[in-house]
Formats: C-alpha cells, structure tokens, sequence
C-alpha cells in the first residue's frame, strides 16, 4: 500500500478531529491538507498500523497548537484531576439525541470536550490510544470523556433544538 | 433506583468497551436488573452513534505522493531561500529606493509561470513548508480561505543579491495570483501601495524585515483589494485570516465577475 492511500483511509476521520479541535470548516480542511503533506514528507514513517494512527493524528494535533501559539491566543489548558464527585444520571429524553442537534450543541462544546469525543466517537481509538496523544493518563481520558459526554447530553436536553419526526410521503394519486 | 456502584463513569467506559471482562459482566447484570440503568446505556451508546454520524467530511483527496525529485528540489529550494534570508539581513539594514527596476522585475516573475502548466500541488506546499520552516520569523500568508490554490512555487532574484520567493495561486475561475515575498525594499511603506502593468494590478507593502508584493491578472479590482488588504494584515499579525476574514472574502469571490486572465 503507497503511503498516499495510507493516509487517504484516514482523510475523513482527520477531518472530523480537525473539525473538532479548529471549529470551522475551512481551517479544519487546511489542517487535513498540512497534516497529509507533512506525512508524507516524513522520514522515519511508523510501520504497523496502530502506532502509525497514532501518529497521524499527532501530526494533526501538533499542526493545529502550532497554529494556536502563533495566534497567541492559546487558552491554557489545565490538567483536570482524575478524581472528580460521582456524577449524577442523565435523567433526559434519549429520543431528543439525533445527529442534528448533536451537531449543533457539539459545536458549543469547549475544545477540549469537542477533542475527546471526537477521538474516541469519530476517530475511534482506544483510551489507552487517546491517552498516548493527549500525553495525559488512561484515567484523565475516563474521566474527560464522562464529563464531555454528561455536558453534550445536558446541552441536548436543555435545548430548543429538535428534529421534528419525518412525515412519509404519500403517492401522488 | 439506580444501583450506585455503577457510577456514569463506568457506564461510559462500558459502552466504550473499555471494560475488563469481569467489571463489564458486573455492569451487565446491573443494566440488566434496572431499567433506570439501561436507559443511560442506550442513550450514551445513541450519543456514540450520533456523534460518529454527524461528521460530514467534505470530498478529500491526498496530495500526489512527492517523487525523489520533488524532495531534491525542496531540498534545492531550502537552500535557495536560506540564501535568500541571509539576503535579508545583509540588505534591509541599508534599505535603499531601487527605483522600478526590482517592480518589473516582480512583474516578469508573475507572467514567468501559467496556471495552466502548474506545479504538483503537493510540491508546492512542500516547498513552502520547506520555505517556512528555514526561515524562523518569515511569514507567507495562505490564501486558501479565498478560494485560491496554491500550485506554484518559485525562488529566485528580485534585484542584485535579493531573492524573492514566489507563491502562486490558482483560483476557481480562471484567477492567477502572485504574492512575492522579499527582503525588504525602501521602496516599500507599511500601508498598500497599488501598481499597474495593463490591465493588471498589484499591490506592495512592508512588514517588519519583508516586503510582500501581490499580484493579479484580471481579479475584479474590488476582491483584490480586498485580498490584498486581508493578505497585508495576516502578513503584520503572522496569524491565518480569521473568520470574519474568511467570510468577507468568500462572500467577495461569489459577488465577483470570474478573471478576465
């Protein structure tokens, strides 16, 4: 397999991370783009598959903080601890969780909640794999996707936002 | 009631499969025995799935893998613009007028290279990566938020022992564009200098230790100085168009005539 079409499997999950970590399409679309040249035109290229995912998306990771020290606008961000109070259940409405209104109150999300739902639900690795990229522990990635996920399924609860049920059509007579 | 040792951490690492066998049995039998409890699971495992669906990825392509060639000429490239930095420092402390002579210069590299016989995409932004990384503090803007390509890039002498790098773009509709990057020239203030060669337009301006000329080959006048200003400002703050940015000029491209080039 050419590299090229190694990395093309991965175009669209890079894209849904890029999305997740810059928040608007055309950035997003750049980040991909950079993230393929520089994989590209790398010399030492990880050989089995899992570290070379890993690395991939690194390479994305790293290219979009570049991007924000450059901008000088980078929000520190604080390790949260591992232990935080037991979270309460999620008490809503399931039925009100489509893709659209997680679309839009994912977009409302702060980045670092964006990232780790969209590594594990879009990107699909491990914890132990997101663990490695964040460089932080497995259980800072547990403790992080719980709190992202309970603040996404607050937000859809709360909001005013839902998909109305689809009527069929019916046959032109 | 909901059985308490199964915390909404756990759930989540349950529906994840992150579980060992032993802890995911035990979390099993509690879903199981409590409605309460499997309606979390199916709303966090409804919320997995509606998270991995909602990702509309537009259409992508990899970038055609670089040759050996398109490596050594990056390679050729570096060095060229590394020459071209201690170019920089050699001449901008005694910035001097050199009248026209590096504008028509500036004008010959622009007409010296055809969207139509174009360089691999993937070179272009290999050599201008290259560029970049050289040169600690040089600064290109991307014009990508314009709807213009990147799909040539070029180095080469601007005036006597001055080397300017050449960025050109593509757009959709025929437009050609040059944004010339250079040691910086006396000729040059901070504010936008227009220039015409014909029916083509250019603007020239410094920032810092560069000077950054654009030019065009038929753009409507108005988007242009429009690019030309976003282009001016991104090239002072060293930061990408933001969104407002990006928004103007998308909304300036759809309100403008396709180029004349």
């Amino acid at each position: 397999m050419t590299e090229s079409a190694r990395i093309e499997a991965y175009l669209p999950r890079l894209y849904g991370y890029a999305l997740s970590l810059a928040g608007n399409h055309h950035q997003a679309e750049d980040l991909v783009q950079e993230c393929a040249v520089r994989a590209l035109t790398a010399r030492n290229i990880p050989g089995d598959e899992p570290a070379y995912r890993a690395w991939l998306f690194r390479i994305l990771r790293n290219l979009f903080l570049d991007g924000i020290r450059r901008e000088k606008t980078a929000v520190s961000v604080k390790e949260e601890a591992n232990f935080h109070p037991e979270m309460e259940f999620w008490r809503g409405d399931e039925r009100f969780i489509t893709v659209l209104t997680v679309k839009l109150e994912m977009a409302k999300l702060p980045r670092n909640q964006r990232e780790i739902i969209a590594l594990i639900d879009i990107v699909g690795l491990s914890y132990a794999e997101t663990a490695y990229l964040l460089d932080v522990p497995v259980g800072t990635v547990m403790s992080r996707i719980s709190r992202a996920r309970r603040m996404l399924l607050e937000a859809i609860g709360t909001s005013n936002v839902h998909e109305l049920p689809v009527k069929k059509k019916k046959g032109i007579r | 009631m909901s059985d308490r040792r199964i915390t909404f951490d756990m759930l989540n690492t349950y529906v994840d499969g992150e579980l060992d066998a032993t802890a995911a049995a035990e979390v099993a039998r509690a879903v199981a025995d409590d409605p309460s409890l499997a309606r979390e699971v199916a709303a966090l495992s409804r919320l997995r799935s509606s998270v991995a669906e909602s990702i509309e990825a537009p259409p992508l392509s990899v970038p055609a893998q670089p040759s050996t060639g398109g490596r050594a000429v990056a390679i050729a490239a570096s060095i060229g613009f590394a020459l071209f930095v201690a170019g920089s420092v050699l001449v901008s402390d005694f910035d001097r007028d050199l009248g026209s002579e590096w504008l028509a210069r500036a004008w010959q590299m622009h007409r010296g290279w055809s969207i139509e016989g174009v360089t691999a995409q993937t070179r272009a932004s290999l050599l201008l990566a290259k560029f970049v990384d050289a040169v600690p503090g040089a600064y290109v803007p991307k014009l990508s938020a314009s709807r213009l390509t990147l799909v040539h890039v070029t180095a080469g002498p601007l005036t006597a022992g001055r080397q300017a790098l050449l960025a050109g773009y593509r757009g959709t509709r025929g437009c050609k564009i040059s944004l010339l990057v250079f040691p910086s020239l006396g000729a040059l203030s901070e504010a936008l200098s227009p220039f015409r060669d014909g029916k083509n337009e250019a603007y020239g301006w410094r920032a810092g230790s560069l000077g950054y000329v654009i030019m065009s080959d038929g753009m409507d006048t108005g988007r242009f100085r429009l690019l030309a200003e976003s282009v001016r400002h991104t090239s002072r703050q060293h930061v990408p168009f933001d969104e407002q940015t990006r928004m103007a000029l998308r909304e300036s491209r759809d309100k403008s005539a396709p180029c004349l080039a």
